[in-house]
C-alpha cells in the first residue's frame, strides 16, 4: 500500500514537473546568449514593436532582449501576482494601469535614466491610476473605439451610440466583443460614467446593447476590417480606423461618426515589474526606443502617428505620411475621449450581463 | 530459461511498454483533471488569484438562468450538428463501404484531409468562400444568377455548414467500419424472403449498423458541445456557447474557480453521454478507447 502511495506521489510529482515548462512563447532575438552577461526579458503585444529594434538595441548597448508576447493582460497579471514573473519590461494596457499600480506590481521609474522621455507629447502622459507617471511610461499612440461607417452603403447618419439600434441598420453592424469597450461606451452614452460599478446602470447599458444587438451581424475579437471591406457590414464599432487608413484606397470610402457621448481612448504604457532585477537595463531600453528614428519604425509598424512630439517626427517620417486622415481626425475626438480603468467588481458585473446579452435571442 | 523467469520478463516488458502511456495519461489527463476539480471548489480572490477557501458557490452559480441558457444553447447546437452530420454521413459511409477497395481507400483519405489542416485555417477559408464579396457570391453574380450577394455568412446556415464540415469525418469513420462488417448474405436473405429495399434497410441494415451510428453520435456530440470557434467565426459570435463561457472565465472575468466548475459540468455531460452509450450496448473500442 505504502509502495503504491509513493509511486502515485512520484508520478504526480513527475506530472507537475513536466508541466513546469508550459507557458507563454518566448523568442530570443538576434545573436546567441552564450557569453552574454546582460539581457532583459520583455513581454509585449505582438506586432507593435518592429523586430529590428531589439537587434539595434543589442548592437548599441550589448544588452540582449528576450521577447515574449502577451496573449491577454489577465495572463500577465496572474503571472506577476503569483510570483512567477520573470520579466523586466512589460506592456500595460491603459485600462489596467490602476490595477497594476494599486497592487504594487510595478517599480518606480527613474526618469533621470530616460532623458528621451522628454520627447513624448504631453497628451499621452498620466494614465488613470498613475497620474504622476511614477510607475508607467506611455509607449504608443492613442487608439479609439470609433463608429466607422462606409460612406456609400451606410443608410443613416449616426449621431449617437444608440443610433446603432436604428432598424435601418438591421444586419449591417459589426462590433468588437470587448466587454469594457461595449459597456463603457453604452454607459457613457446613457450619461453615466464608463467606470460605473452600479448594477442598475450597467443593467440599463445592457438593455441598450440588447437593442443594438438586433442589428449586429457579427461580434468580432479584435478586427472588424474584413467585415467592412468585404461589404458584410456597413458600420463597425471598432479600433480599426488606423489600420483601415493604412490603405490609401480607403481614405475617401470610410468615415468616423461624431457622437455626443465621446470615445473610449486607450494607449499603451510600459512598466518595470517590482520583482525585476534588471531595472537599469529596462530603463536603458525605454530610453532607446524613444529616439525619433526608432519611433519612426514603431509608427510605420502599427500605422500610428508616434507618441513623440510631431515636430521631432516629421523629419524622420516618409513624405506624406501625415496626410493620412487618421492623423487629421476631428480634434473633438481627442478632446471628447475618456479612459476606462478596469476594476475587478465592475468587470464581474459586466461579464455577467455580457453573458446574459449573448444568451438572449 | 525457466517458465517463471520468462513470465517475469514478459511482465516487465509489458510494464515498460505501458509506462510511457501511463505517465502521459497521469500527467496530462488525470492530474489536470484533478486540479480542475479541486479548483472548482475554491474561491476567487482579488485580481483573480485563487483563494484556498472551499466553497460550492461556483456550482450554485450555475443554476442562475443566465448560465443555464448558455448551456441549453450549446446543447441545441451540438444536437442539431450531430443529427445532421450523422444523417449526411451515413449514405457517404455506405458508399465508401460499397466501392472497390482502392477507391474506398482514396475516399477515406479525402475524408480525412480536413483533419490534416488547422481548424482555424479551415474556418478562415469558409469566411473567404461565404462572405458578401467571397468566391461563391462573386461567381453567382458574375454569371448573373443573382443581383445582390446572398447572405451566406454570420447566420445559422454558416454555423451548420461549418460544423458539419468539421465533424463529418468523426461520424463517417465509425459508421463505415460498421457497414463494412455487415454480412452481405443477410441483405440477400432479406431480399429472398420478399422484403423490399426500404424494409431491408430498416429491418436489417440499420439495426446491424447501429453500433457505428451510436459511436458516430458520441464522437460528433462530444467535441461539438465545447467547440465555439465555428459559432464565433462563421456565426458572427452573436450567441454564447459553453466553450466561450469557460474561456471568458479564465481570461476576461479572471474567475478560474467558476471556469473550472463549468468545465467540470461539461465533462460530466460528456461522461453521461458515454455512460448512456455503454448502457445501450455501445463498445468503447469503437470510440477509440
Amino acid at each position: 500500500m505504502r509502495k503504491k502511495l509513493v509511486s502515485v506521489i512520484c508520478i504526480l510529482t513527475l506530472a507537475v514537473l513536466s508541466l513546469c515548462g508550459c507557458g507563454s512563447k518566448q523568442e530570443s532575438t538576434g545573436g546567441t546568449q552564450t557569453g552574454q552577461s546582460k539581457e532583459i526579458n520583455v513581454m509585449i503585444w505582438d506586432s507593435t514593436y518592429p523586430d529590428e529594434v531589439f537587434d539595434q538595441f543589442e548592437e548599441e548597448t550589448g544588452i540582449h532582449v528576450n521577447v515574449s508576447y502577451i496573449t491577454n493582460t489577465d495572463e500577465l497579471i496572474t503571472k506577476m501576482v503569483s510570483g512567477e514573473n520573470e520579466f523586466d519590461y512589460v506592456d500595460v494596457e491603459s485600462a489596467y494601469v490602476k490595477t497594476f499600480v494599486e497592487n504594487g506590481l510595478l517599480a518606480k521609474i527613474d526618469y533621470d535614466k530616460i532623458p528621451n522621455s522628454k520627447n513624448i507629447d504631453d497628451k499621452f502622459w498620466g494614465a488613470v491610476g498613475d497620474e504622476k507617471n511614477e510607475y508607467t511610461m506611455p509607449v504608443s499612440d492613442n487608439i479609439y473605439s470609433l463608429i466607422v461607417y462606409n460612406k456609400e452603403t451606410c443608410p443613416i447618419e449616426i449621431k449617437s451610440f444608440a443610433d446603432l439600434a436604428d432598424p435601418a441598420l438591421e444586419g449591417q453592424v459589426c462590433m468588437i466583443n470587448s466587454t469594457i469597450s461595449l459597456y463603457g461606451t453604452a454607459l457613457e452614452s446613457l450619461g453615466y460614467s464608463a467606470d460605473s460599478t452600479s448594477e442598475d446602470e450597467i443593467a440599463e447599458a445592457n438593455e441598450l446593447l440588447g437593442k443594438i444587438k438586433k442589428n449586429v451581424k457579427a461580434f468580432i475579437g479584435t478586427s472588424a476590417m474584413s467585415q467592412l471591406e468585404t461589404g458584410d457590414c456597413s458600420v463597425a464599432f471598432c479600433y480599426d480606423y488606423p489600420y483601415l487608413m493604412m490603405d490609401k484606397n480607403n481614405w475617401d470610402k470610410y468615415g468616423v461618426a461624431a457622437i455626443d457621448s465621446g470615445y473610449e481612448r486607450s494607449n499603451g504604457f510600459v512598466g518595470i515589474p517590482a520583482s525585476s532585477e534588471k531595472k537599469d537595463e529596462a530603463e536603458e531600453f525605454m530610453n532607446f526606443i524613444l529616439q525619433p528614428e526608432i519611433q519612426a519604425e514603431f509608427a510605420q509598424e502599427a500605422g500610428q502617428a508616434s507618441l513623440l512630439k510631431r515636430d521631432l517626427m516629421t523629419s524622420v517620417m516618409p513624405d506624406g505620411y501625415y496626410d493620412n486622415p487618421y492623423f487629421n481626425m476631428d480634434p473633438g475626438i481627442e478632446e471628447n475621449s475618456w479612459h476606462i480603468a478596469i476594476d475587478d467588481d465592475q468587470i464581474a458585473i459586466m461579464d455577467k450581463y455580457y453573458t446574459m446579452l449573448m444568451g438572449s435571442e | 530459461m525457466k517458465k517463471s523467469e520468462k513470465s517475469k520478463r514478459a511482465k516487465l516488458a509489458n510494464l515498460i511498454m505501458q509506462a510511457p502511456l501511463a505517465v502521459w495519461m497521469i500527467a496530462f489527463v488525470l492530474a489536470p483533471f484533478a486540479l480542475l476539480a479541486f479548483m472548482s471548489f475554491m474561491t476567487k480572490g482579488p485580481l483573480g488569484i485563487i483563494q484556498y477557501k472551499p466553497t460550492i458557490a461556483n456550482y450554485k452559480e450555475m443554476f442562475n438562468p443566465v448560465y443555464a441558457t448558455v448551456i441549453k444553447q450549446s446543447l441545441v447546437v451540438a444536437v442539431w450538428t450531430t443529427i445532421l452530420t450523422v444523417l449526411m454521413g451515413y449514405p457517404l459511409a455506405s458508399f465508401i463501404a460499397k466501392v472497390k477497395a482502392k477507391t474506398s481507400s482514396l475516399l477515406t483519405v479525402l475524408l480525412m484531409l480536413p483533419l490534416w489542416v488547422s481548424g482555424l485555417v479551415v474556418l478562415y477559408s469558409f469566411v473567404i468562400l461565404l462572405n458578401s464579396s467571397g468566391v461563391i457570391n462573386s461567381f453567382l453574380m458574375s454569371i448573373h444568377l443573382i443581383k445582390e450577394p446572398l447572405e451566406l455568412l454570420y447566420n445559422n446556415f454558416a454555423i451548420i455548414v461549418g460544423m458539419i464540415y468539421m465533424f463529418l469525418p468523426f461520424a463517417v469513420l465509425p459508421m463505415y467500419s460498421s457497414i463494412e462488417k455487415l454480412d452481405p448474405g443477410l441483405i440477400e436473405a432479406s431480399k429472398d424472403l420478399g422484403a423490399g429495399p426500404v424494409k431491408t434497410f430498416f429491418k436489417v441494415t440499420l439495426p446491424l449498423t447501429s453500433p457505428g451510428i451510436f459511436a458516430a453520435v458520441i464522437l460528433t456530440f462530444i467535441p461539438c458541445i465545447g467547440y465555439y470557434m465555428v459559432t464565433d467565426m462563421l456565426g458572427g459570435g452573436t450567441s454564447l456557447m459553453i466553450g466561450n463561457l469557460i474561456y471568458r472565465q479564465f481570461t476576461v472575468s479572471r474567475d478560474w474557480p467558476f471556469g473550472a466548475a463549468l468545465s467540470m459540468v461539461l465533462a460530466l455531460i460528456i461522461f453521461l453521454m458515454v455512460f448512456i452509450y455503454t448502457k445501450l450496448g455501445g463498445d468503447l473500442d469503437d470510440l477509440g478507447a
